[in-house]
């Protein structure tokens, strides 16, 4: 447990540092954040799990640290997505730009979309389900 | 002499290229052969079979690795050395490859995890669903491989539009008699 509010706070001091570091390099961005405060629940997530991280460290909790700990990175990820959205290139490529042509998209979406990516993710589900729980001990035969 | 961008770009492909064939040619083949090696367990019960199948499960493991890893640089290459191919004809290789990493890699990969640790937590049909899944994956793979390829070969089923290669019929491109020549033998 000892290591934990460390490394908590070097990612959150990093974070912060990227999100600083994009603001100052794309002055654009600021005025989207000023613009719709509401975008703001993403940090405050993270800030969120953030504290629940540290908390239930201390309680010894097993699960909660895992579960804020991805709450964390999908914050930190939904707030890169929101501050460049629509483009994929800051400033340069959207993502309508950098899609394929219709006939393309509609080909993965029947097939990959429709029916190999639900069955991909039952898979791994039960894939998953087989590895739970801790491990105890590591046996390599 | 100057090398030329093109020279280099050809020089880095064709070494990272016949790197990374060695690698995947042999995972196919040797799927293949763990589901044969865990049938024969399964049915004979022999333990000398669960011993093969030990001693080329871990040889698998690295191949398959050093597949993936190689593997990587190559797609990059696509991206970076042949941007403007990609550019031009991205709207069908894209998806071919799409649908390499979805029915194939991703299948691979997930049971892949069963065949090295799983041996104690599942049942022996359990595992051997996931050592026919690898081989499944990796024939897959394969086949998405030479479905791409063969289209670059000999284009079918497009229009071009703008300089760019729009798929018209799909079917054309996959059942392609140039794939169906090639992909069996």
């Amino acid at each position: 447990m000892g290591a934990v509010p460390m490394l908590t706070i070097g990612v959150l001091a990093f974070l912060a540092c990227a999100f600083v570091a994009a603001l100052v390099m794309h002055l654009d961005l600021m005025n989207r954040w000023l613009e719709r405060p509401y975008l703001m629940i993403f940090p405050l997530i993270g800030a969120v799990s953030a504290y629940g991280l540290l908390k239930r460290t201390k309680q010894r909790n097993d699960l909660a640290p895992f579960r804020c700990a991805a709450l964390i990175f999908i914050a930190a990820l939904g707030t890169l997505a929101c501050s460049f959205w629509p483009f994929m290139i800051p400033s340069a490529l959207t993502v309508e730009q950098a899609a394929s042509p219709a006939a393309s998209l509609n080909f993965m979406f029947w097939g990959a979309g429709l029916f190999v990516m639900p069955l991909t993710l039952v898979y791994t589900a039960v894939v998953y389900r087989l590895f739970r729980g801790k491990v105890v001990e590591m046996d390599y035969e | 002499m100057m090398w030329t961008a093109l020279q280099l770009s050809r020089v880095q492909f064709a070494f990272t290229v016949s790197f990374h064939i060695i690698f995947p040619s042999f995972t196919i083949g040797l799927a293949a052969w763990l589901v044969v090696i865990e049938a024969f367990h399964l049915v004979t019960g022999k333990p000398v079979y669960r011993r093969l199948f030990d001693f080329w499960l871990k040889i698998f493991a690295v191949t398959f690795g050093l597949g993936v890893v190689s593997g990587i640089v190559l797609a990059f290459e696509f991206g970076m050395n042949w941007s403007r191919l990609s550019e031009m004809t991205g709207p069908i290789q894209g998806p071919l490859l799409t649908y390499e990493s979805f029915t194939a890699f991703a299948l691979e990969a997930s049971f892949f995890g069963v065949l090295i640790f799983g041996r104690n937590r599942s049942s022996r049909a359990a595992y051997f669903f996931s050592a026919v899944m690898v081989a499944l994956g990796t024939t897959f793979s394969a086949f998405w491989i030479m479905v791409n390829n063969s289209w670059m070969q000999a284009p079918v089923g497009y229009a071009v539009e703008n300089g760019i290669f729009i798929p018209t019929d799909w079917r054309k491109i996959i059942f392609s008699p140039v794939v169906w020549v090639r992909f069996p033998c």
